[in-house]
C-alpha cells in the first residue's frame, strides 16, 4: 500500500476530486493548510498597513492506495492540477505497512 | 435461574415487546408504549425478585428494590436504560444479598435489557454526590418495586426531603450547570436540521429538567413533595404536556426504526415520520411541514425550560447578582428590568405600534429576555397592533431601529416566536423553521439568518476573534441597516424548493424594498448584496493570487463601499452555516480576497474609463429616466472613470449632467446637501492648476473636516469633485442663510476675488486639539498598477486642513491630479492620488522630491 499526499492549489480541489472520482477513487481526506515552497509569497499594503502574504493557502489531500492504482491516481492529480506555474504544489508517496478498518478489523488492502 | 424460568421470562418479554410495537404501529401513541413497557419490566423484576431475593414481594428484610430515573417515572421508551437502585438498610443486608443481587442483574442483562443497577445503603442517599449529581436527581423519580416498604418510606419521606432541603442551592446549581452546558454544546438553539430529540434544546431532557426544577421548587416552598408540574407557568402547562407527548411518540418511532436507543432525528427519519404521521398529521407526508410542527413543540419545551431555570435557579454569585442589579438601572418610563427580564411599566400602552416595537428595540439594545408576563401582554396586544395596518415606511422604520442594535438577532428570535416579526416582514414567514437538506448547514433557514446577523454585530475591531481586518470594516460601513436587511432576506428564496434561491430571494427583496419605499440607491444596495451573496465565496474557490480572479470580482462589485458590505455579508453568511464553517484558513482567505480586490479597485480607476461605445447598465437606466439628456449625457461621461458611475446613483449623475450644462453661464457649479448628519458638496468646473488643493483649502477655511472625497475628470476637461465633510463649528447647521455664502466662496476663491490663505490659516490655528491616537505617516508610490499615472498613497494623522496641505504640495511639485480618492478611518487619513507631470508618469527623482516635500510639510 502507498500513501499519497498532495499539496495543491485550493482552486484545483474540485477538478482533482472529479478526476479521482472518474478513476474510481471516491474516498480521500482533505485538509486546509498554509505553506510555501519556492512560491515565497509577498507583502501587500492595505490602508497604510502591511500584510505579509508569506504563507499561502493550500489544500492537502491524503489517500492510501493499493500499489497498482498509484500511477493512475498520480496521473489524474497531475492532469487536473498542473498549470505549469510556480505554486502548483507537490505530490509525496510513501510506503504504508498496515491498514485496519476499525468497524470490523479488516486488515491490509481490504481495509482501504 | 432455572432454564424453565429463563425461557418463560424471555418469552414474556419478547411477546410483550412485540405486542407494544404492534400497538404503536396501530395507535402511534408513544405514551401507551412507555406505560406498557414499564409494566412489562415491572413484571419481570417482580418475578426475578421472588426467584433470587425473597418469595415475599414485600418482605421487611432491610432490602428494597427501587426504580429510579425514567423507569422510576414510569416512562420506559422501547430501548431506553432501566435504572435500578438496590436500597439497603446499612451494610449488612447488602453483604448478605450480594450474590442474589448479582444473579438477578445477570438475568436481566441476559434478557437484553440495558440495565444500570446500583446498590447503596440508605445513608448514602442522604448526601450530595458532587461528582455524580445525576444520582441525587434520579432519586426524585424513585418508585418502590419490591422489598422493604418501610425502608423505601424512610428514603422517600425523610431522607430525600432532608437531603434536598439541606443541599437545595448546590443541587439546583449543579443541575443548572450540567444543562446549560448541554444547551451550549448544541449551540443554544432548537433549530438543528437533524436534532437529537432527547438531549438537544427543546428535547425531552428539557421537559424532565423542568419537572425536577418544579419538584425542587416545591420542596423549597412546602418542605415536601409536590407534583412534578406544580410550578409550571399556567400558560405553558397544557402546551408542554402536548409537546412532551409528541416527542415521546417520535422517540418510540425512532427506537423501533433503529432497533436501539437512537434519538437522532435525521433526514431519513424525518421523511419516514412525516409519512407515518407520527404525532402530527396536518401536513400530509411533507417532511418540511412535519418538522415545522416539531420545532413548534420543541420551542414550547425550550421556553418551559428557560422559564423554570429563570424562576427556580438562584443567582450563582454575588458578582452575577451585581450584574443583574446593574442591569436594573436600564429601566425607563416604559420598561423595568428585573433580574435580566423586561417588565412593562404601562402594559395598556402596548397596543400602540410604537410602544409595541419599542419593547423589542429595548431587548435588541440591551440583550435582555422578556418576562413571562410581558410575553403574555405582547401576545394579547398583537391582534390590535396587526389591525393598525402599518404602512411600508412605518414598518421599515420599526425594523430598522431593531436591526441596528447590537442584540438585534435576540430581538428578532423573540419577535418571530411571538408572531411580531410577521407584522413587519411577512415575507420571512416562508422560511420559519424551514429545513433545507444540506450536508454543511446545521440550522434551519431562519436560525441561520439570525446567526448571520449576530455574526456582523459581534464582529468588532476590539474583539480579538482572529478575524483581522474584517472587524475594522464594520466600523467603516455607513449602512449597517441595509446590510442587516440584506442578511434577513438573503435566503428567503429557499422556501418553495427553488432551484436558484438567489434569484428567488432577489425577487422577494425587490418587493420588500418597494413596500418599504426605500430610496433607489438603498434598494440597489440591498438587491446587489443579495444577488452577489455567493460571489466572494466563489472567488475564494479560485486562485485568489491570479490577477484575473480579482479583476473579474472587482468588475462585478464596482465600488469599495459595495465590496466592504459584500465582504461582511459573506463573512456573516459563512459563519452562520455551522460553528466551525469559518475556519481561520477561510477567514484569512476572505480577508485576502477583500483587500486584494479593494486595492485593485483603488489602483485601477485611471485605466477603467467610460467610453460611449461600451454598453453600461447604469447609463441605460439614466437614459430611461431622463431621455431628454440625449447627447449631453454621453459628452459628460466620455472619459470619466467607471468608478464614477459605480459610486453615484442615477439621479445624482443626471444632476451632474445638468450642472455641467450650465458651465457656460457660471464656470463653477456647486451643489450642497445634508447627508446623514454630515454634508456633501459637489463642485463641477473646468480643470485648472491646483484646483483640488484650492477646493480643499476653501473647505478648511470654513472649518470643515473632510471625511471622504473623490475627484474625477472627463475627456473634455470637466472636473467632478465631491466632498463629504463634518461641520465642526455648526456654521451650516445653525445658519441656513450661510449655505449660499458658503457655495459662492468657491467661485470667489477660484476666480481670485478672495484670497484663500488668510481664511485657511485662521481656521487651522483655531482647532489645535491633540490627537487621541498617533498615526505614522506612510507614503507609498505605485508605478505598476496604472498604465497612465503614478499612484501615490498617503496615510497620515488626520488634522484640519490636511487635504489642502497635501494637495498644495502636489501642485507645487507640478503634479496634475488625475483622480483623487480620499477616505478617513478614525484619526487616520487614507488618500490615493493618480498623478501625472506633463502628461506622463512621475520619474523616480520626481517621486523622491515629492516625498521629501510632503514629509517636510506634514512634519511642520
Amino acid at each position: 500500500m502507498t500513501k499519497l499526499e498532495a499539496v495543491i492549489q485550493p482552486s484545483k480541489l474540485d477538478a482533482v476530486k472529479e478526476a479521482l472520482l472518474a478513476i474510481g477513487i471516491d474516498g480521500l481526506t482533505v485538509l486546509e493548510v498554509r505553506g510555501h515552497g519556492r512560491q515565497k509569497g509577498h507583502t501587500e499594503f492595505y490602508r497604510g498597513r502591511e500584510y505579509s502574504v508569506d504563507l499561502l493557502p493550500k489544500i492537502k489531500l491524503e489517500i492510501v492506495l493499493r500499489d497498482e492504482t498509484v500511477d493512475d491516481v498520480v496521473k489524474a492529480i497531475l492532469g487536473a492540477s498542473q498549470t505549469g506555474k510556480i505554486g502548483d504544489g507537490k505530490i509525496f508517496l510513501s510506503r504504508i505497512d498496515e491498514a485496519i478498518r476499525i468497524r470490523n478489523e479488516e486488515r491490509g488492502s481490504d481495509a482501504l | 435461574m432455572t432454564s424453565g424460568l429463563a425461557q418463560s421470562l424471555k418469552a414474556e418479554y419478547l411477546a410483550g415487546s412485540e405486542r407494544l410495537r404492534l400497538e404503536f404501529e396501530q395507535t402511534r401513541s408513544g405514551r401507551s408504549v412507555l406505560q406498557g413497557r414499564t409494566a412489562l419490566v415491572d413484571s419481570l423484576t417482580h418475578q426475578l425478585w421472588r426467584h433470587h431475593i425473597d418469595p415475599d414481594l414485600s418482605a421487611a428484610n432491610g432490602l428494597a428494590l427501587v426504580a429510579i430515573g425514567g423507569y422510576g417515572r414510569g416512562v420506559l421508551a422501547p430501548y431506553s436504560d432501566v435504572d435500578l437502585l438496590f436500597l439497603t438498610d446499612g451494610p449488612a443486608p447488602a453483604a448478605a444479598a450480594k450474590d442474589a443481587i448479582r444473579a438477578m442483574c445477570q438475568d436481566l442483562w441476559d434478557l437484553r435489557l440495558k440495565l444500570s443497577p446500583t446498590t447503596r445503603p440508605l445513608e448514602d442517599c442522604d448526601r450530595l454526590h458532587r461528582d455524580n449529581p445525576e444520582f441525587n436527581i434520579s432519586l426524585l423519580d424513585c418508585r418502590i418495586l419490591a422489598g422493604d416498604f418501610g425502608l423505601f418510606r424512610r428514603l422517600h419521606d425523610q431522607v430525600i426531603p432532608r437531603s434536598v432541603l439541606r443541599d437545595w442551592q448546590e443541587l439546583v446549581l449543579l443541575l443548572a450547570e450540567v444543562n446549560e452546558a448541554r444547551h451550549h454544546q448544541a449551540g443554544d438553539t432548537i433549530f438543528h436540521l437533524e436534532p437529537n430529540i432527547k438531549d438537544a434544546p427543546g428535547g425531552l431532557r428539557d421537559y424532565n429538567v423542568s419537572c425536577w426544577l418544579s419538584i425542587l421548587n416545591g420542596f423549597s416552598r412546602t418542605q415536601n413533595w409536590t407534583e412534578a408540574f406544580d410550578s409550571f407557568p399556567a400558560s405553558l402547562r397544557d402546551r408542554a404536556q402536548e409537546a412532551k407527548d409528541f416527542l415521546v411518540s417520535v422517540r418510540c418511532f425512532l427506537h423501533y426504526r433503529a432497533g436501539r436507543d437512537d434519538n437522532q432525528l435525521n433526514w431519513e427519519a424525518q421523511q419516514a415520520a412525516a409519512e407515518a404521521h407520527i404525532g402530527y398529521d396536518g401536513g400530509g407526508a411533507d417532511a418540511a411541514e412535519w418538522m415545522r410542527y416539531y420545532y413548534r413543540q420543541a420551542r414550547v419545551l425550550n421556553r418551559l425550560f428557560a422559564t423554570m431555570m429563570d424562576e427556580v435557579v438562584p443567582a450563582r454569585s454575588s458578582l452575577f447578582q451585581q450584574f443583574q442589579n446593574w442591569r436594573a438601572r436600564l429601566s425607563t418610563d416604559e420598561f423595568s428590568c428585573v433580574n435580566g427580564r423586561v417588565f412593562l411599566q404601562q402594559p395598556s400602552a402596548l397596543v400602540l405600534p410604537e410602544n409595541f416595537f419599542n419593547c423589542f428595540e429595548f431587548v435588541a439594545q440591551h440583550g435582555l429576555k422578556l418576562a413571562a408576563s410581558t410575553d403574555l401582554r405582547i401576545e394579547q396586544a398583537l391582534p390590535t397592533v396587526a389591525a393598525k395596518n402599518l404602512s411600508g415606511p412605518e414598518r421599515w422604520a420599526a425594523l430598522r431601529r431593531i436591526l441596528l442594535r447590537p442584540h438585534a438577532a435576540r430581538a428578532l428570535r423573540i419577535m418571530q416566536e411571538l408572531g411580531a416579526l410577521g407584522l413587519l416582514l411577512p415575507e420571512f414567514r416562508a422560511v420559519e423553521s424551514l429545513v433545507i437538506r444540506d450536508y454543511y448547514h446545521r440550522y434551519t433557514v431562519d436560525e441561520h439568518t439570525f446567526r448571520a446577523i449576530d455574526a456582523v454585530h459581534n464582529l468588532h475591531p476590539e474583539k480579538k476573534n482572529g478575524n483581522r481586518g474584517l472587524g475594522n470594516l464594520v466600523e467603516e460601513i455607513e449602512r449597517l441597516d441595509l446590510l442587516a436587511l440584506a442578511l434577513l432576506l438573503h435566503d428567503v428564496g429557499k422556501a418553495g424548493n427553488n432551484e436558484d434561491h438567489v434569484s428567488a430571494s432577489l425577487e422577494v427583496a425587490m418587493k420588500v424594498c418597494h413596500t418599504f419605499e426605500l430610496p433607489p440607491e438603498d434598494e440597489e444596495m440591498v438587491c446587489f448584496l443579495i444577488a452577489y451573496h455567493l460571489d466572494l465565496s466563489a472567488a475564494m474557490r479560485r486562485d485568489i493570487f491570479d490577477p484575473e480572479t480579482i479583476q473579474s470580482l472587482a468588475r462585478r462589485v464596482g465600488s469599495p463601499d459595495r465590496l466592504k458590505m459584500l465582504a461582511l455579508l459573506t463573512y456573516a453568511d459563512i459563519s452562520a452555516v455551522n460553528p466551525t464553517s469559518l475556519s481561520p484558513w477561510k477567514a484569512e482567505n476572505l480577508w485576502r480576497v477583500y483587500f486584494l480586490t479593494a486595492n485593485y479597485l483603488n489602483r485601477s480607476v485611471d485605466d477603467d474609463r467610460f467610453h460611449s461605445a461600451a454598453e453600461d447598465e447604469q447609463v441605460a437606466r439614466i437614459r430611461l429616466l431622463k431621455p431628454q439628456l440625449g447627447r449631453r449625457l454621453r459628452d459628460f461621461l466620455e472619459g470619466l472613470p467607471q468608478r464614477y458611475l459605480r459610486i453615484h446613483a442615477a439621479d445624482e449623475i443626471i444632476q451632474h449632467v445638468e450642472m455641467a450644462s450650465q458651465l457656460h453661464s457660471n464656470t463653477v457649479q456647486t451643489h450642497l446637501k445634508r447627508l446623514r448628519g454630515d454634508f456633501s458638496l459637489t463642485v463641477i468646473t473646468h480643470d485648472r492648476p491646483a484646483l483640488f488643493a484650492t477646493l480643499a483649502g476653501v473647505l478648511a477655511g470654513w472649518g470643515m473636516n473632510i471625511l471622504k472625497a473623490d475627484a474625477f475628470s472627463n475627456d473634455s476637461g470637466v472636473v467632478v469633485d465631491s466632498f463629504i465633510f463634518t461641520d465642526h463649528f455648526h456654521t451650516l447647521e445653525m445658519n441656513v442663510q450661510e449655505w449660499a455664502r458658503f457655495q459662492t466662496s468657491f467661485t470667489d476663491v477660484l476666480s481670485g476675488a478672495v484670497p484663500l490663505e488668510k481664511l485657511a490659516r485662521k481656521r487651522v490655528s483655531a482647532n489645535g486639539k491633540s490627537p487621541k491616537v498617533k498615526v505614522e505617516t506612510v507614503l507609498n508610490f505605485d508605478q505598476n498598477s496604472s498604465s497612465h499615472s503614478t499612484i501615490f498613497e498617503v496615510v497620515a494623522q488626520d488634522r484640519p486642513g490636511l487635504l489642502h496641505r497635501i494637495a498644495a504640495v502636489l501642485s507645487e511639485c507640478g503634479c496634475n491630479i488625475e483622480v483623487a480618492l480620499i477616505d478617513t478611518e478614525g484619526e487616520m487619513a487614507i488618500d490615493t492620488f493618480y498623478l501625472r507631470i506633463a502628461g506622463r508618469k512621475l520619474a523616480s527623482e520626481e517621486c523622491a522630491q515629492l516625498k521629501a516635500a510632503l514629509e517636510m510639510e506634514l512634519d511642520s
